[in-house]
């Protein structure tokens, strides 16, 4: 249940790539990693789901969370995700028209 | 019909332990993969909630999870020990009421019925059921 998080640059984006589970004991990582990077002045930021298995409320709170912060200095916070399973949790809680969801990092990081 | 119980501390690291046994039990039952994927997370939310409201008024007392599966139906009752949670912010924000509200809408949707009920001792119970 671990979960890995490593961050690399792709032109003015931060990628985020996650893997592992995000969930409730989980999720503190990422916030505080997200927090890191708004701090430091980054505020596009791409967060790749591609090998997460598992999110849940308390992972999305997180993305809402980073979402309003880079909101709030003029930049945007994309996903890449493809996995059915991942894709219904943001569909049921609406979060599809919250985010925009790319099919891979390079189709996030093109416009 | 089988019964199985799991106690877990009150802390947010064990509830991926019950998410593990849970998805092994519904394998067992013979749900599809993805039935049991839904049911992953609704008793991941249901019991990350019992968590979270125990964390804050009764960390000491266990969450416990029953497993019941008869032919036509499982169900999952998550039990906690803490009083219901009361919302302190605005809704539409980032802090826990938004994610407590996410987590009811994903336990509304992933199994066939999701009930919380009250205790007399003002604890709550969510019971989760999949009709088969």
């Amino acid at each position: 249940m671990e979960l890995g998080i490593d961050v690399s640059k792709v032109d003015s984006y931060a990628v985020v790539s996650v893997s592992g589970e995000i969930d409730v004991y989980t999720a503190p990582k990422l916030r505080e990693k997200l927090i890191e990077l708004v701090s430091e002045g980054t505020y596009d930021v791409v967060v790749d789901l591609e090998k997460v298995d598992f999110l849940d409320s308390t992972g999305l709170g997180v993305l809402v969370g980073a979402l309003k912060r880079v909101k709030a200095h003029d930049g945007g916070l994309a996903l890449v995700c493809t996995q059915d399973k991942i894709l219904k949790i943001f569909k049921i809680t609406g979060l599809t028209k919250v985010f925009p969801i790319h099919a891979s990092v390079d189709e996030a990081t093109s416009g | 019909m089988t019964e199985v119980e799991i106690e877990i501390p009150s802390r947010s690291v064990y509830v991926g332990v019950v998410r593990l046994a849970l998805a092994a039990l519904a394998r067992t039952a013979g749900l599809s993969e993805e039935s049991v994927d839904d049911l992953k997370i609704a008793v991941g939310e249901a019991c990350a909630n019992a968590v979270i409201v125990n964390e804050e008024t009764a960390p000491d007392v266990p969450v416990k999870v029953h497993w019941s599966h008869e032919e036509a139906r499982v169900v999952v009752e998550v039990e906690g020990a803490g009083r219901p949670y009361q919302s302190t912010e605005p809704t539409g924000g980032d802090g826990l009421t938004a994610r407590m509200e996410m987590s009811v809408a994903l336990l509304e949707s992933l199994v066939d019925s999701c009930e919380v009920t009250e205790r007399p001792d003002g604890a709550m119970t969510a019971r989760l059921t999949v009709n088969l």
